[in-house]
């Protein structure tokens, strides 16, 4: 088992969310909300600046600018209210699992974690969910 | 087809002897002759292996399937977005550095770099550090664009291969479809975790 990311940092998810709206043109830098904590300066009192010194940050990020994407990266999520884990879960073949109940489930490695149906009910057992879209996320809820 | 063909003759060789084994053994030869000449054929127009020959990329560094190829590999980008763009390129190096690669990054790449997956820096031409898309090796024609959408038959059956991209929760799905996107089964899909979280966009 490989553990990717927990709890996200807040501050981290601010930056992403606002530098990705300002540099793609979708909010003005007026209208970000300030953090505590987050010494930043949106506006540089010219639209045009504003938004340079925001797309440098979307490049320096590595944020993905999906086509037509209006979905700014979140600024609420189980990772940053440490309710998420992403991992890598790999074994050989099949192995014996107990679920909270103490019930046994034999379990088969499958290359695509999002479809091993079995290995999704032991973890909900546990409270750990899989969110199914995306290989590593395992949440409270799900998502 | 070999093993098949021994058999045979041995077969032959106790039940009539060894004279006359010599001509059987002369017919078999070029009945094998014949069969490995229609290999040679098959082998001619074998399938397109989608796993080893199609990519996904973000900037100018593509991910793929594929740990052979060599500098100079021709590859046609399909840059997604509205209309989507094709784009000629060509591998410059293989790579594992998060500063020419940003699946590579830290946080992205125990999930992006899982094993079998190469990373290769792109011959940059126009390609822009945000665009994302998919990088075919070799394909047999080049897309054309219709309607918004570019289209190759890929697999050489008369049905076109389109390409779509959509966000999960935290990555970007991409995948290869014929004919219509998000209809059946994928040909292809590859997924590019962010280590962020968005809004997902996928049907």
């Amino acid at each position: 088992m490989e553990v990717g990311t927990t709890r996200r940092s807040d501050k981290r998810a601010y930056l992403f969310h606002w530098c990705w709206l300002i540099g793609l043109s979708k909010a003005k830098p007026s209208e970000a909300t300030t953090m505590l904590g987050v010494d930043i300066e949106w506006n540089h009192g010219d639209a045009e600046k504003s938004k340079k010194g925001a797309k440098e940050m979307i490049d320096g990020f590595g944020l993905a600018v999906p086509p037509n994407s209006t979905n700014a990266p979140a600024l609420h999520s189980n990772h940053i209210r440490g309710k998420a884990i992403d991992m890598n879960v790999s074994w050989t073949g099949t192995i014996k699992i107990k679920k909270k109940d103490g019930t046994e489930e034999s379990v088969l490695f499958m290359g695509n974690v999002n479809n091993n149906t079995k290995l999704h009910a032991v973890g909900a057992s546990y409270g750990v969910k899989k969110l199914t879209t995306d290989a590593p996320h395992w949440s409270l809820d799900g998502h | 087809m070999r093993r098949r063909c021994g058999l045979t003759l041995r077969t032959f060789q106790r039940a009539v002897g060894l004279c006359t084994a010599i001509p059987i053994l002369i017919i078999a030869a070029v009945s094998c002759g014949r069969v490995r000449e229609q290999g040679q054929h098959a082998a001619v127009g074998v399938a397109f292996q989608f796993g080893e020959r199609i990519g996904w990329l973000h900037g100018a560094c593509l991910a793929i399937s594929n740990p052979n190829l060599a500098n100079g590999t021709p590859v046609v980008l399909v840059i997604t977005g509205e209309p989507q763009k094709v784009q000629q390129s060509r591998i410059q190096a293989q790579t594992n550095s998060p500063a020419s690669c940003q699946a590579l990054m830290e946080g992205r790449a125990k999930v992006n770099a899982k094993p079998g997956m190469s990373f290769y820096v792109l011959e940059t031409g126009s390609i822009g550090s945000t665009d994302m898309g998919f990088g075919i090796v070799a394909p047999p024609a080049n897309p054309v664009v219709v309607n918004g959408q570019a289209r190759v038959d890929l697999d050489q059956d008369g049905r076109s291969e389109v390409f779509s991209s959509c966000a999960t929760s935290e990555g970007i799905k991409f995948a290869v479809w014929t004919e219509k996107a998000y209809q059946g089964d994928p040909r292809w899909s590859g997924y590019y975790y962010l280590d962020y979280e968005s809004t997902p966009t996928c049907p």
